[in-house]
């Protein structure tokens, strides 16, 4: 019962920060909201709140990012492993799925850094309105 | 005597900040590249010698002291009629030989060229609440952070150490935050500037 109220809980301010934030930016509902629900809403906030509200339709591509997104594709995709080897065999608890949970978070959060290196808008329709 | 705060749609005692804004609205409308009405040209040299004028803290001061002796009948008495009359045109002239220097250099240059020189000067602060509130969590997360850091590192090295790069890591996301609001910032002025909002 305390989960699914924490769930509900989260999943509401994971809505309100995507709809009334990410929305606006180049990060786009979509991802906002993936960010608030497996990286915690202050996760979700401070990734949201990285994204430019104007978008460069120009922009310059970005090596760091890439190389950060790689990092964390490889780091988390390994440690995932345990957790999932884990919840695999049926010994699986709620620390293993707390940290599953994350380390989805985290490889979503390095594919969004490598396609934001090749200066992808994720927020298309947002943002073309803003630049005309 | 030219009114410089009137042809700048100000009032008189406007700050230099307002001075500033009024122009590039002003000269970015009338700039002779951009503008093609017959007055525009004239109306642009005016814009740009009041600007001179009123941007320099010094000039301001000179023509305020002239402004109030001239408009105003209780400053009267700062100036006698003779000394006012010449510093009047002497500075008069000087202030309109130097803003049609400007206005014909400014002019010479594409608009294009011109808007991006004229919006670089705009200054910049992180206005928006929710970018604040980011910065303010992840900075105060870092400044916590601090005042544990001297016991971590009487417990063990190891500690300390992850702690001291949660602390830079930290850091550096604020630095990241207050860049992005500043860009966003910088963006939505220019973008209110130019569409003469």
């Amino acid at each position: 019962m305390e989960g699914l109220v924490l769930l509900v809980v989260f999943g509401g301010i994971a809505f309100a920060i995507a709809h009334f934030l990410g929305r606006k930016r180049q990060i786009g509902f979509g991802w906002s909201f993936f960010f608030c629900l497996f990286l915690s809403p202050i996760g979700g906030f401070i990734t949201t709140m990285l994204s430019r509200k104007y978008y460069d339709p120009n922009p310059e591509p970005s090596k760091s990012k890439k190389v950060w997104g790689w990092i964390l594709i490889v780091n988390f995709s390994l440690s995932a492993l345990g957790p999932l080897m884990r919840l695999g065999s049926g010994n699986g608890d709620a620390t293993a799925l707390n940290a599953l949970f994350m380390a989805i978070g985290f490889i979503g959060l390095g594919y969004y850094l490598i396609e934001l290196s090749k200066g992808k808008n994720f927020n298309t329709e947002a943002l073309t309105k803003t630049d005309e | 005597m030219k009114d410089y705060y009137k042809i700048l749609e100000l009032e008189f005692g406007a700050d230099i900040l307002a001075v500033k804004k009024a122009y590039r609205r002003l000269a970015l409308k009338y700039h002779p590249d951009k503008n093609k009405e017959p007055n525009a040209a004239q109306k642009f040299i005016e814009i740009t010698e009041a600007y001179e004028v009123l941007r320099d803290p010094l000039k301001k001061s000179e023509y305020d002291r002239l402004y109030q002796a001239y408009f105003r009948t209780t400053a009267q008495d700062q100036y006698s009629e003779q000394s006012y009359e010449q510093t009047y045109k002497r500075k008069q002239q000087e202030w309109a030989d130097f803003g049609r220097e400007k206005a014909e250099e400014c002019s010479s240059i594409p608009f294009e060229e011109f808007a991006k020189r004229l919006l670089k000067e705009i200054s910049v602060g992180a206005s928006y609440i929710p970018n604040a509130i980011a910065i303010l969590f992840v900075g105060g997360g870092a400044i916590g952070m601090l005042t544990f850091l001297p016991n971590a590192f009487e417990d063990g090295g190891g500690l300390g150490l992850s702690l001291l790069l949660m602390i830079v890591g930290l850091g550096y996301l604020a630095y990241r935050l207050f860049l992005v609001a500043q860009a966003d910032y910088k963006e939505e002025r220019k973008r209110k500037i130019l569409n003469n909002k």
